[in-house]
């Protein structure tokens, strides 16, 4: 094969990688439509912090259980997984790397278990305003939620 | 009649009166810094039923929940309000400045001071009322640091001493029940 041939057939893989890559790409960040986030809210931040909690229900209705990986947000400059864990009255928040919903089952995450830390808001929120989160899934799948910001 | 229906009322209600609580071991006083920076000693508030809780207010959940069940306990108490005080004292001095504490505070509607100070002042009151608390470095997150701490909420009289000690799971009810029957003897 002449040089030119092989560069024009690299080219074209590499293109044809390009493209797979992109529709793979798409695919994976897919959104869940069996996993979905509802009655999501945010507590409205104590006035010295730029940093609350988001709780929610998650629900899963696959037959699969399905794990959070990774929590994201434009909202804020940093979203990570918590849970409030109570032993003989002493209570303490730790960050979790992943957190599971049943499958064909619900994960609440509320005061006193498993919410969201939001860290670093860009914009002070007011009672009723929205703030979004994206979940990554295991399978590679994603769940938006929309909180509403409460007292 | 009307001095018989009197006084049958009167003997009820008074046998109808709490018995006041006892007088705990855990307790005492103390010195520390409040929230406008100045210096706060506890014995500047006898005459008044005091709760005392320890907390941080990087904290979302025990702390905001804690303060939100006493503001709808001062609701509750109606004009009792006026006779208690609560204190919320934070383990997490390196970030509970005065300041902070005081923002923190004003978001709850209860007569709420913040205290802080040093560690070994603060360690001296934690020790004192048997509580505790813990900083557990978190390296991977943000946070830098998460604390660990008991969520007993302390209930003292007038004079000073401890006579309830309420657990985390004390509901609106049982706090103002507990509070008026250390207001009826104080």
């Amino acid at each position: 094969m002449s040089t030119k041939r092989s560069l024009a057939l690299a080219w074209r893989l590499f293109l044809a990688a390009c493209f797979l890559g992109l529709v793979g790409w798409n695919a994976l960040n897919a959104q869940n439509a069996d996993v979905t986030a509802h009655d999501a809210w945010a507590r409205l931040p104590a006035k010295s912090k730029m940093d609350t909690a988001l709780y929610m229900i998650v629900e899963n209705r696959t037959p699969q259980s399905r794990t959070i990986v990774s929590v994201s947000t434009d909202d804020a400059a940093s979203a990570e997984m918590h849970q409030m864990t109570m032993n003989k009255m002493i209570m303490v928040m730790t960050p979790v790397s992943q957190i599971s919903i049943p499958a064909k089952g619900k994960t609440s995450f509320d005061p006193n278990g498993f919410h969201i830390m939001l860290f670093g808001l860009k914009m002070r929120p007011e009672l009723g305003d929205k703030i979004h989160v994206t979940l990554k899934l295991d399978d590679g799948t994603t769940v938006p939620v929309e909180a509403i910001v409460k007292k | 009649m009307h001095k018989w229906v009197v006084a049958v009322v009167l003997l009820v209600s008074l046998g109808c009166q709490r018995a006041q609580p006892p007088v705990l071991s855990v307790g005492g006083d103390f010195a520390l810094t409040d929230d406008n920076g100045h210096r706060f000693e506890l014995s500047s508030l006898r005459g008044k039923a005091i709760l005392i809780f320890f907390g941080y207010t990087s904290c979302p959940d025990v702390c905001p929940t804690t303060l939100s069940k006493l503001s709808s306990v001062y609701k509750k108490l109606g004009p009792d309000a006026a006779r208690v005080k609560t204190l919320f004292i934070s383990v997490d001095p390196d970030r509970d400045t005065p300041a902070v504490l005081k923002d923190d505070l004003s978001s709850f509607d209860l007569d709420a001071t913040g205290l802080t100070g040093t560690k070994a002042e603060i360690d001296k009151v934690v020790a004192l009322y048997g509580a505790s608390y813990e900083i557990i470095p978190t390296p991977q997150s943000a946070m830098k640091y998460t604390v660990a701490h008991s969520t007993t909420l302390y209930a003292l009289d007038a004079a000073g001493q401890t006579r309830i000690l309420f657990p985390y799971e004390a509901t609106v009810g049982d706090i103002v029940k507990g509070l008026k029957s250390i207001l009826a003897s104080s």
